[in-house]
């Protein structure tokens, strides 16, 4: 049976129970991250953080259409180490990092994607790409950002201290209650990078080549293959975390 | 006798392998950049009005149209791709302004069509299409080595035109051919019905459309800001290479010298990774002002919405409604017939 | 009249900094008056608009201090949506305030979110967008209106809630000459027909004619608020605003007045110009061309649209040259060309004898350097000193060398103590001077200049363009600027060129430009004052700095 270029192949190399279990987990942190407030959808996402992944979702079409096709690709080197993977690791950690969020990921790839179905590959395989692409490139990250918040790829951590409630007069609105401290955590800030990296950089080797490549599209690859490019990958993407780091924090800061 | 000796001579063979292993890539490339460009691409956004049928039509039944196509190129033959995509290429002829848009659309999909039927072909794995088509004949070997890089390789012996009969052979073979089309015309349909949508149809009313079908404004909001920041992203690009070659950077390592040729490498990446850091400040820096002038515009604001344009569906909407059931129902029944089957991705 | 805002004793601190923005700021405006707001970047204008519009402290947080009545609402206690009935706000950049692709459905946005009936809202949009003469680019994409037509369409979207008050942020500074009179005919327009505006703008010239008030800003205080004439009485060059020409000539004769003339025809009826007089131009002793452009044709790679159709353009050593023009007419093409990031089409372009397209590499950056319009465009590099030794590692220049050259320059901008800093995180004026320091260090003997004042407050452009001049002076630079601001051409250059369509047009003395401008009203120029007042005494001069008064 196909259905919109869908195969439904569950003989893949990852069992499938374990990616509906993966799924769900992430989804169901996704329906806790994005829930109501106040009537409204996504929980406490201001406008400015829409309006950054908006922005990076522009910045990532531009970099995959435009500029990665330029970057001279060495075949066999490119399957164990997928070095153009570099604008994506750079630009979805840039995301998570200026919104700070859980969530901030996969609203990013969600915005990608549908933009990349429109603009160049069409809605074929939905929506089972929106799932692999927000598990596989997101979940972890956001994971991750229900810990590390708005200090996410900052060499940092926030210590609340009670806050000095700082008296103010006159119907000002806004008072500083409790007191944020920043303490310095550079080990916090390398794992931020790798998990990033690492996420990203296995999203293809190891959940497409692993299970939704196969799914969708019917094709099959041997475990072993999988295994390797898998294993390589982490290294790689552990290389490209650390490399993209500076330039996120970097960033960061000449922001906010 | 002269014709074997010609094709198979060692360094034609090679050069005759080598254009076919890499015309594919070369000529994606080419047509990405050459022909399409940035102007092209920014074209993509450039919604021009019509009048046709094809404009009026309500947003959904197209975005439907082009699942339903998709769907339909995926479980049969390709040949009943290849017909649906012509079909869907005569309806180019109801928008406005088509010569400027074929000239986006063409580039892109003759894209898609060699980059994946290149691969497709001269990548296939024998054992699928032994199990597929039963008997697979070579039209062209390469040199036995090259099949390290996966090139289809014949497990036997098997009779070659003008050269005769060879063990495991590697190379071009007809089935892998039939089986390239196969893949192609099913992504080359789907690109141009999803196209179709794009040129006839302005964004907003797309995001309409699924708004009131049920999409969060806030997931539209970020899309449509996303998609008319493209333009803008690309723009600023160009401005950033441009003040970098203003400034002397020469994008291509040029030394004869192999030391100096990976310095000058190491040089242009670090120049990359400075105008990537450039061209993501210089758009992000607006994110701000952009967020303060939506809050302002009562983005958010208010749950309910209401809406511009009317979207309703017409009569004709549902006519090409009933085609488009029509069209899947016959798609299911054709796709069971004996050789009408979609020749299968993976056996 | 009712007033429609009070303000008073207004104090505001922004989060992390512990001085006040606003310091006791006190404030009335009825309905229906036109205020311009100036004063330094700095002063304080912002904040000032954007606490009555509420955006502060609703969405930049910040400490406010003080009562703030706007038509009866305290807009700290009111959302900023609801605030945005009462008070429309349009900022500087037009690209940030638009969200779609069509013209009427970006006017729509704030409808649609605020539930708006649609019939109802359908005849709002052709209302807002007849008001600001748009009605014909109902159906256009947002992206390729020109500057001035997206901040109409900006102000269209905010008019369509029917506000009482409109708020302008500096809302020609980044348009070109053209656009900026189209926004500042529409606001008066609008002001004619009831609307309180409250407008922030560096062109106070070609504005003051038009408002009912001035108020000056300086460290968070006012410092003069007036009616115009008796405004411009308190000298608002100490501001670092721009004063009206015509008031800074008046001044030479009168230092005591308390009422000056602000505009042309006001300094002609006090009978003032009979008693000015000219100093004749220097003619300067003709050089050697050290650029020669030979009908030069460009078209865009991959478009089919020619941009420059057949350019002729002859400019000598040591010259200050100015290009103008509106937006669009191929100034910054051509200025490409010059520096060397296309080659042409079809034509010839030489340089000191070289042909253009020969000359690469450390070659050229030694021969021309080219400041970007947005320094955030040439800003590449984590900090101050890097961005420098870049641009030395691209001219081939190591070592001691190196060293000398950005100690000497940045001494030279005062922006040594800077060195070790983000350029990034540096202020607009700042950013600027890096991103000149950055093509000076190579010591190029042509200097290319994109709007090199555009952002900045009077004070700093001034500052600016004098620190240019200099250089060009002790180096014997030559020196091109594209430029909107018609001052600094009478001011500054030697020679203008106008470009309109692809073509330069006309090409002379700034005097013979601004002469013939009287003629093409398509080209968008209007002359500074002193060129209308000095031209009707029959001794034209663009430079004020050329005018001398007679003893009485």
């Amino acid at each position: 049976m196909v259905w919109n270029g869908v195969h439904f192949n569950l003989n893949t190399i990852i069992p499938w129970p374990i990616i509906l279990i993966w799924t769900l987990l992430y989804f169901a942190l996704l329906a806790w991250a994005w829930r109501p407030r106040e009537g409204r959808p996504f929980g406490n996402f201001k406008t400015i953080d829409f309006v950054y992944i908006a922005l990076v979702a522009a910045l990532l079409i531009v970099y995959n259409f435009f500029i990665s096709p330029l970057i001279p690709k060495v075949g066999t080197v490119t399957t164990y180490f997928y070095y153009p993977i570099i604008g994506e690791t750079f630009l979805v950690m840039l995301a998570a990092a200026l919104v700070g969020k859980p969530g901030s990921a996969g609203l990013t790839m969600v915005i990608y994607t549908l933009l990349a179905d429109i603009i160049h590959y069409g809605f074929g395989g939905e929506p089972f790409w929106f799932v692999y692409e927000v598990t596989s490139y997101a979940a972890i990250i956001d994971m991750w950002l229900i810990y590390r918040g708005k200090y996410y790829m900052m060499p940092f951590k926030g210590v609340f201290k009670r806050g000095s409630t700082t008296a103010l007069d006159g119907g000002s609105s806004n008072t500083e209650e409790l007191e944020e401290e920043l303490k310095p955590a550079k080990a916090l800030f390398i794992v931020d990078a790798l998990l990033g990296g690492i996420t990203i950089s296995t999203a293809y080797p190891f959940w497409w080549r692993g299970f939704w490549g196969p799914f969708v599209l019917g094709i099959s690859f041997t475990p072993s293959f999988w295994l390797i490019t898998s294993v390589a990958s982490v290294g790689a993407g552990a290389v490209l975390g650390l490399i993209v780091a500076p330039f996120i924090y970097y960033i960061k800061r000449v922001l906010t | 006798m002269l014709l074997s000796q010609l094709l198979y001579n060692p360094a034609v063979n090679w050069t005759i392998t080598l254009v076919i292993l890499f015309y594919g890539p070369v000529l994606v490339v080419y047509l990405i950049f050459k022909l399409i460009g940035f102007q092209g691409y920014m074209s993509l956004f450039r919604f021009i009005e019509g009048k046709s049928v094809i404009y009026r039509m309500d947003p959904r039944v197209k975005i439907l149209l082009s699942i339903i196509v998709t769907t339909v190129a995926a479980i049969t033959i390709w040949w009943i791709s290849a017909i649906m995509f012509v079909a869907i290429m005569s309806l180019y002829a109801l928008l406005s302004n088509i010569k400027e848009k074929l000239k986006v659309a063409v580039p892109l999909i003759l894209a898609s069509f060699i980059g994946t039927a290149w691969t497709e072909s001269i990548f296939a794995p024998y054992s699928y299409l032994h199990i597929i088509f039963h008997s697979v004949t070579f039209l062209y070997v390469f040199p036995q080595s090259l099949a390290v890089l996966g090139i289809t390789q014949g497990t036997g012996t098997f009779y070659v035109p003008y050269l005769g009969y060879v063990n495991n052979p590697v190379g071009l073979t007809w089935q892998g051919i039939i089986y390239g089309l196969q893949i192609t015309f099913r992504a080359v349909a789907a690109i141009a019905s999803g196209l179709l949508l794009i040129f006839s149809t302005p964004p907003s009313d797309i995001l309409r459309s699924l708004e009131k079908s049920g999409l969060p404004i806030e997931l539209g909001f970020t899309l449509l800001l996303a998609v008319s920041s493209v333009p803008k992203v690309l723009e600023n690009s160009m401005i950033v290479l441009n003040s970098l070659k203003a400034r002397g950077v020469d994008f291509r390592p040029r030394s004869k010298n192999p030391l100096v040729f990976i310095r000058e490498s190491l040089f242009i990446i670090k120049v990359v990774i400075m105008a990537l850091v450039g061209i993501v400040i210089l758009t992000l820096r607006d994110a701000r002002q952009i967020a303060i002038a939506a809050d302002i515009r009562a983005f958010r604001a208010y749950r309910k919405r209401t809406y511009y344009r009317d979207i309703r569906m017409s009569r004709m909407d549902y006519i090409v409604l009933v085609l488009l059931i029509a069209l899947l129902i016959a798609g299911i029944y054709i796709s069971g017939l004996p050789g009408m089957g979609a020749v299968p991705y993976n056996p | 009249m009712a007033k429609i805002i009070k303000i008073n004793n207004l104090f505001v601190r922004y989060f992390g900094s512990d001085k006040p923005v606003l310091k006791g700021l006190s404030l009335e405006v009825e309905e229906g008056e036109f205020v311009l707001l100036v004063g330094k970047t700095g002063s304080g204008k912002s904040t000032l608009l954007n606490v009555i519009n509420g955006v502060i402290p609703n969405i930049i947080s910040a400490t406010v201090k003080g009562s703030i009545s706007v038509a009866d609402r305290d807009p700290r206690k009111t959302p900023v949506h609801e605030m945005a009935t009462i008070v429309g706000t349009v900022y500087q950049v037009p690209e940030s305030q638009i969200f779609s692709l069509i013209v009427d459905d970006d006017v729509a946005f704030g409808l649609e979110n605020r539930a708006i009936d649609p019939e109802e809202m359908r005849r709002r949009v052709v209302e807002s967008l007849s008001l600001v003469n748009l009605l014909h680019k109902m159906r256009h994409p947002t992206f390729l209106l020109s500057g001035g037509e997206k901040q109409r369409l900006v102000i269209a979207g905010v008019l369509a809630v029917k506000p009482r008050i409109l708020i302008l942020d500096e809302p020609t500074s980044m348009l070109d000459s053209v656009g900026a009179e189209q926004i500042f005919g529409l606001v008066k327009k609008l002001n004619d027909e009831g609307l309180t505006i409250i407008m922030s703008e560096h062109r106070v010239e070609r504005v003051v004619g038009m408002v009912d008030r001035i108020i000056g800003l300086k460290d968070g205080t006012i410092y003069i608020d007036d009616e115009p004439h008796k405004a411009v009485a308190k000298d608002l060059s100490k501001l670092g605003v721009e004063e009206p020409q015509v008031t800074t000539l008046y001044r030479l004769i009168n230092r005591d007045a308390n009422y000056y003339p602000i505009s042309v025809e006001e300094f002609m009826e006090i009978g003032a110009a009979s008693r000015l007089d000219v100093i004749e131009r220097r003619r300067d002793t003709s050089s050697d061309p050290v650029i020669s452009v030979n009908n030069v044709h460009f078209t865009y790679p991959g478009s089919t649209q020619e941009v420059l159709k057949g350019v002729d353009l002859t400019i000598n050593d040591g010259e200050v040259v100015s290009i103008i023009g509106p937006n669009g007419s191929g100034k910054s093409t051509l200025m490409y060309l010059l520096s060397g990031i296309y080659r042409p089409s079809s034509g010839s372009i030489r340089i000191f004898d070289y042909d253009s397209t020969r000359l690469v590499g450390r070659d050229r950056v030694r021969l021309i350097g080219y400041v970007f319009q947005d320094p955030d465009q040439m800003l590449l590099s984590s900090t101050v000193k890097g961005e420098l030794e870049f641009t030395l590692q691209l001219a081939g220049i190591r070592g001691r060398e190196a060293e000398d050259r950005i100690k000497r320059i940045t001494n030279y901008l005062g922006i040594n103590d800077l060195l070790n800093q983000s350029p990034h995180k540096l202020s607009v004026g700042q950013r600027r001077l890096v991103s000149v320091a950055a093509v000076l260090v190579a010591e190029p003997k042509i200097l290319i200049l994109d709007e090199p004042t555009r952002g900045l407050d009077n004070a700093m452009s001034v500052a600016l363009m004098d620190l240019l001049l200099t250089i060009r002076e002790e180096r014997g630079m030559t020196l091109i600027m594209v430029t909107h601001n018609m001052r600094q051409v009478g001011e500054y250059s030697d020679k203008a060129f106008v470009m309109y369509d692809g073509r330069v047009v006309y090409g002379g003395t700034p005097e013979d430009v601004f002469e013939e401008s009287h003629k093409h009203p398509e080209w968008g120029i209007s002359p500074p004052q002193v060129f209308e007042v000095s031209r009707r005494i029959g001794k034209p001069t663009a430079s004020i700095r050329r005018v001398r008064v007679n003893a009485a």
